[in-house]
């Protein structure tokens, strides 16, 4: 590049007069769509294995909550899915060097990453937060009867610094035991060493699975921080982050509107709801303007289903994670999804 | 010319530029790690362990309260110390240090006048980091402490029974040393951690003795004294008598110390006010706790350094010419007097250094904690690094507070190594 300056100069130009175009015409195309289309395989971010949220079937292919959403946006673009497993450590490298397109990881969403990592988060497609499991035999309702026990946490998290927090507002005692390591904590909390064991609901939910006897354990309804987890995708391209987002919207406005998987090329097909009509690109040229054909929605929900098809296949209460909607319910029922008009 | 064939201007040369050179090194070294951190953002200093911890620690020991009064008696202690070697070593310094003992004996009583003047406390969430570190380090001088004790009387039982004529302990006390020596000490610690878990009964069905302690794989609930109905001058008075009829009635071996001991523990005992240990909701709460987590912690330190300590004995023991022994059973002493009158003075010669050697690895290795949720001083450090991201203070914190602990050790060791080799040589 720096041999042929005019070159540059010449993108940039034409890049401007791309954007000075009037708003009837074709906009520009995002580049990671782009080059996504072009090599037919999106590539997404997942943890090796997170229960309910991303694990290997019988199969040997990755399903969960998270993937779901990797499988929406990959059949949105129409292009086939491709889950790469990441660690904690590599997964905001990865993103922002481009190996991964985008991440459906359990991130939370918090301000420092959003300012410090060149991150951009998508929508919150699961609201989180801290709380406990203890023995259904404890015969205690709420977090609040756990006075004087003993809770296992894990070291360096901000578990630690909230179960401290929350123990002392509510003047309660507090018998903490921290460990290094999660395996370590699980075993002393199944050889009876502590009552309770505490970490974000979606986790120690599905760690709960693990154990000989899942039923003997219960998850306490009381949450005591807040942990929004949602997909991720690189700053520089707010066109891809906004494709990511709107499909995770999709999902959303199906739920609200009946569409499931099941029915979704019949709704696209036959539905006289207008806003269904704009979503599956019957009506507008929302789709356009995205850089998308009309039948993006249309695929994504075929693919993955609506919210709740995707929450109840992989969290809900028949799964082994046995989660209540609560606080990812729509926001009709009390809850806080809730996409903005597809208008 | 001249200058260069000088052997001494060579040496002083080659010194001065290999310490630039080290100098030089360690200066871009901090300047490239405080450039790095200041371009990311992150603060430096010390500042930060002030501020509140607010993260719970399972095991807190009473801490000191001024620490800046322990600070300067440690610091006087140290400085006495290294006076007296100083003096030994320059010349010019001789007339101002003191001798070994004295300065041994002054440094000692500094820092016991400064922790008996101090107040104690106990560190809660809303302490500092500091007073975290420092429970962690309390942690950590407790198991090792103990631990070396512990230890050296299980070594040293051991390694006699290896030399035991009978063929039964003799044997079994091998097959033991073997084995324990021969486990990883990682392996030791978590397979006694979940040994106490999943042998001793949950918390809702404790075992107990007499009514009074209480068993559970929570921990071992012994009653405390938690205060006594006399006044404290008599207190102190009763329990230093106790003490000293209990040391007279062991060395001295009379039948009077011995009563008087056990009268001196009768009265303290009737006297206290006790707390016992009862369950209560989820805990056991009262009395004061032995936990697991301490427990598997110091049994596997004990089962790993005591193996490696027998084997000292023995090598000691085996140094000591077969004539001394021989001498002594013509002399007509027993075989326990011969053995502690000939055998292990003689023995102690050589079992000294390697012991120190064990002593500073046992008080290094108490770090293995952090396996088993036993909240040493690298187990908090670790939390409080998570918490502030200041990772190069916490390491440094910690390597001093390491360094404090080993050097205390070496020098108590030496000293003592120094009492018992041979005289005038």
């Amino acid at each position: 590049m720096d041999q042929t300056p005019w070159l540059g100069k010449l993108a940039t130009s034409l890049a401007f007069a791309l954007c000075a175009l009037p708003a009837y015409a074709q906009t520009a195309q995002s580049p990671t769509l782009a080059s996504i289309v072009s090599r037919g395989t999106l590539n997404c971010g997942v943890y090796p294995n997170f229960p309910g949220f991303e694990t290997l079937d019988r199969d040997g292919n990755y399903v969960g909550f998270d993937v779901d959403f990797c499988k929406a946006v990959a059949a949105a673009a129409n292009v086939q899915l491709k889950v790469v497993p990441l660690t904690a450590t590599e997964r905001f490298p990865a993103l922002v060097s481009k190996s991964v397109d985008m991440l459906a990881m359990v991130t939370t969403r918090t301000a420092s990453r959003d300012f410090g990592n060149g991150l951009q988060f998508a929508p919150v497609t699961f609201y989180d937060g801290q709380g406990f499991v203890t023995r259904s035999k404890n015969k205690i309702k709420s977090a609040k009867e756990l006075s004087g026990a003993t809770i296992c946490v894990l070291q360096g998290t901000t578990s630690e610094l909230n179960l401290a927090d929350w123990f002392r507002s509510n003047s309660l005692k507090l018998n903490a035991v921290t460990f290094a390591s999660e395996d370590e904590l699980l075993r002393a909390y199944e050889a009876n060493r502590c009552d309770a064991f505490t970490g974000g609901i979606a986790i120690i939910a599905g760690r709960r699975t693990n154990f000989r006897d899942p039923a003997e354990h219960i998850v306490l309804p009381e949450v005591i921080s807040k942990e929004p987890l949602a997909p991720v995708t690189a700053e520089g391209d707010e066109k891809w982050s906004k494709i990511v987002a709107w499909t995770i919207f999709a999902t959303m406005i199906a739920e609200e509107k009946d569409v499931t998987a099941a029915n979704v090329e019949q709704a696209a097909k036959d539905s006289a709801d207008p806003e269904l009509r704009r979503l599956f690109g019957k009506s507008g040229s929302i789709a356009r303007d995205m850089g998308m054909d009309p039948d993006w929605a249309t695929r994504a929900i075929k693919a993955a289903g609506n919210y709740r098809e995707i929450f109840e296949r992989n969290l809900g209460v028949k799964t082994p994670l046995r989660l209540e909607r609560g606080l990812n319910a729509q926001w009709d029922k009390g809850g806080l999804i809730y996409a903005p008009p597809f208008r | 010319m001249y200058l260069r064939r000088n052997p001494v201007v060579r040496a002083s040369v080659y010194q001065a530029a290999a310490i630039l050179a080290v100098g030089w090194l360690a200066y871009t070294g901090l300047r490239n790690a405080l450039d790095n951190l200041a371009a990311r953002g992150i603060s430096t200093g010390f500042r930060f362990l002030v501020n509140e911890a607010g993260f719970v620690i399972s095991e807190t020991p009473p801490i000191p309260r001024q620490l800046g009064w322990v600070a300067c008696a440690v610091g006087a202690a140290a400085l006495l110390i290294a006076a007296a070697y100083l003096g030994k070593r320059f010349s010019w310094l001789r007339p101002f240090a003191p001798s070994k003992r004295l300065s041994l004996v002054l440094s000692l009583a500094v820092i016991a006048v400064a922790l008996a003047q101090v107040e104690w406390t106990r560190y809660q969430p809303t302490g500092s980091y500091l007073d975290a570190l420092l429970t962690g380090l309390s942690n950590t001088i407790t198991v090792a402490l103990l631990g070396c004790v512990c230890a050296t009387v299980i070594g040293f039982v051991m390694g006699i029974f290896q030399l035991s004529t009978n063929w039964l302990l003799r044997n079994s006390a091998r097959a033991a040393t073997e084995l324990c020596r021969d486990v990883p000490l990682l392996v030791h610690v978590m397979f006694w951690y979940a040994m106490i878990l999943n042998f001793f009964p949950p918390v809702r069905e404790y075992a107990s003795v007499l009514g009074l302690v209480h068993i559970c794989n929570r921990g071992l609930y012994l009653p405390a004294i938690t205060d006594f109905k006399i006044d404290q001058i008599t207190t102190l008075l009763v329990t230093g008598g106790a003490v000293v009829a209990l040391a007279a009635a062991v060395f001295g071996r009379t039948k009077l110390s011995l009563i008087l001991a056990l009268l001196a523990s009768a009265v303290l005992i009737s006297t206290a006010s006790w707390d016992f240990p009862e369950l209560q909701g989820f805990n056991i709460v009262g009395g004061v706790a032995i936990r697991p987590e301490f427990a598997a912690l110091l049994f596997g330190l004990l089962a790993y350094h005591s193996a490696f300590i027998a084997d000292i004995v023995v090598s000691g023991i085996k140094s000591v010419p077969i004539g001394q022994i021989e001498a002594a059973y013509s002399l007509g002493l027993r075989r326990l007097p011969a053995l502690r009158l000939v055998v292990i003075p003689q023995a102690l010669r050589v079992v000294v250094p390697p012991l120190s050697l064990q002593y500073l690895g046992l008080a290094k290795n108490t770090s293995i904690g952090v396996a088993i949720a036993f909240p040493d001083l690298v187990g908090v450090s670790r939390t409080v690094l998570y918490q502030t991201g200041q990772a190069i203070e916490v390491m440094l914190l910690v390597m001093v507070f390491y360094l404090a602990v080993s050097f205390s050790i070496a020098l108590a060791t030496n000293m003592f190594n120094q009492t018992v080799q041979v005289k005038g040589w």
